[in-house]
């Protein structure tokens, strides 16, 4: 088989969570692109239609499965769905996620718990539901499969946010742990680590020049765009990672490699020890 | 076991500091020296390692903590860099430190108690800067020569560790604090602040006492949180 071949998905299926927009949509895209019958989830129905729409009219298989991740009962009534609709689940992505509600103004001794409760719920055991769900149904249909985890950059480095990348930071440690867990079936799990990825194209020019301050500050000088975690979703979904387990996969323009100092910052050799 | 005061003392113990970064190794010295120590202090090139060394364990008869502080700075964009800087920047900051080790261990495999040793390293050895090629090149490998030694002398006693330093108040010779970006680097670190010789001994003591007998093929960062936020 060729090494294009082993990145084709015909007849899997893939379950997307967060599918309704930014990058869950747009994996969802690329793993119906590479040839899987996606199940589109999300808490909003018309957005998760909209992106199963978007799919078929592609050309592609898909189905809107609506589904709070935070609950484990729905998820796992979202994957007997997904048997329902397609008998068998191959791929996980466990992206939804958000860090809207822990983008709070508290200092760090005041910050509630019902916030950090809600942030863990919706970035952390969200993960363990839709791992855990996936895990029995690939067990049980005994050919293995593969589980992917959507973390944040945030989660390798402290950030005011706070609860959101210690969540995310779990995310990573769910990862490997499960990577362990299930790798005697056949189930690989590994995680991607985006780091400032824009959701969708800016909505006017005045949003287009504050994402451009912004990726500034980035090594490659922008931020980084939905569709480019589609094709890293589709290796690790695919067969062409099939030794691949356990992993970050960091895809954050080089961020994370440097932040030693202002992305302009070129040290000189102010005076050559050497003399 | 409690945890007392003896875990940093280190009477009776025979320390070598070695290296060319005179203020590191003034304050590793000074720190050994305050927890009891006797201490050698070896400033000198990484050329002079091969007899200096030898002279200073000799002298002593035993060497139970090596601490080395090597640096050398060099920037230059990837297509300035000749064989011979490569190498003199391999030599300084990553050569030097593996054959001190050598020598010491030697010594220590002697004695049959063990030892402990620590490199001092830089933060560079995990990240990029621009025209960092070969400085962090060189430190990325002094990283990993603490991890393979730390499994090859660990069956005889012997601790190696590293701190991996950040943005020191020393390091002229790469930020010039009166350019914007050069000020912006030193606040990049989260206590807002270059960090000072005094910051380095106590690590250096912990890591060279009987309180970190467990701890071996870590580097630890001692740069005010620099690594650790975005």
């Amino acid at each position: 088989m060729s090494n294009l071949a082993k990145l084709r998905l015909d007849g899997r299926t893939a379950i997307v969570t967060g599918a309704g927009r930014g990058l869950g949509r747009a994996m969802a895209k690329a793993l119906a692109q590479a040839g899987a019958r996606v199940v589109c989830s999300a808490r909003t129905q018309t957005q998760i239609d909209e992106t199963a729409a978007q799919i078929r009219d592609a050309g592609g298989t898909a189905v809107a499965v609506r589904c709070d991740v935070t609950d484990s009962v729905q998820v796992d009534r979202l994957v007997e769905r997904s048997i329902d609709a397609f008998s068998r689940l191959d791929v996980m992505i466990a992206n939804a996620g958000g860090g809207g509600a822990g983008r709070g103004n508290w200092p760090f001794w005041e910050f509630p718990d019902h916030v950090f409760d809600s942030v863990l719920a919706t970035n952390l055991k969200s993960n363990f539901y839709c791992d855990r769900a996936a895990a029995r149904q690939m067990v049980k249909q005994g050919h293995g499969g593969s589980i992917v985890n959507v973390s944040s950059g945030t989660a390798l480095r402290g950030n005011r946010t706070f609860a959101y990348p210690t969540a995310k930071g779990g995310v990573i440690s769910l990862t490997k742990s499960a990577a362990t867990m299930l790798a005697e079936h056949d189930i690989r799990v590994n995680v991607i680590v985006p780091g400032f990825v824009q959701q969708r194209p800016p909505a006017d020019e005045q949003e287009a020049e504050q994402r451009a301050t912004r990726g500034a500050r980035i090594p490659v000088r922008r931020l980084g765009e939905w569709w480019e975690l589609g094709p890293l979703a589709v290796y690790l979904a695919s067969d062409a990672s099939r030794y691949v387990t356990g992993h970050s996969f960091v895809i954050d323009g080089g961020g994370l490699a440097g932040g030693l100092a202002p992305v302009d910052f070129v040290p000189s050799t102010i005076r050559d020890p050497r003399l | 076991m409690t945890i007392n005061v003896d875990h940093y003392d280190l009477s009776g113990r025979n320390a070598i500091v070695i290296g060319n970064l005179q203020p590191a190794v003034d304050a590793l010295a000074d720190a050994y020296q305050t927890a009891g120590a006797m201490v050698t202090k070896l400033l000198c090139h990484p050329d002079e390692i091969q007899k200096r060394l030898p002279d200073a364990i000799g002298a002593h008869g035993s060497v139970d903590v090596l601490a080395t502080a090597f640096d050398l700075f060099h920037a230059q964009p990837l297509a300035a860099i000749r064989a011979h800087d490569l190498a003199d920047v391999m030599t300084a900051n990553c050569a030097s430190q593996l054959w001190a080790c050598q020598l010491a261990v030697a010594a220590m495999r002697h004695q049959h108690h063990g030892g402990n040793i620590v490199l001092l390293t830089h933060v560079l050895g995990e990240r990029g800067l621009p025209h960092t090629a070969t400085y962090s090149a060189a430190h990325g490998a002094v990283h990993n020569l603490i991890r393979a030694l730390a499994q090859e002398l660990a069956p005889s006693k012997i601790t190696i560790n590293g701190i991996a330093l950040g943005w020191m108040d020393w390091m002229t010779d790469r930020i010039d604090a009166n350019e914007p970006n050069g000020a912006r680097a030193l606040r990049f670190p989260i206590i807002k602040r270059a960090g000072r010789a005094d910051d380095i001994g106590a690590m250096a003591v912990w890591l060279s006492g009987d309180g970190a007998g467990y701890v071996t093929g870590q580097i630890f960062p001692l740069d005010g949180g620099l690594t650790q936020h975005l």
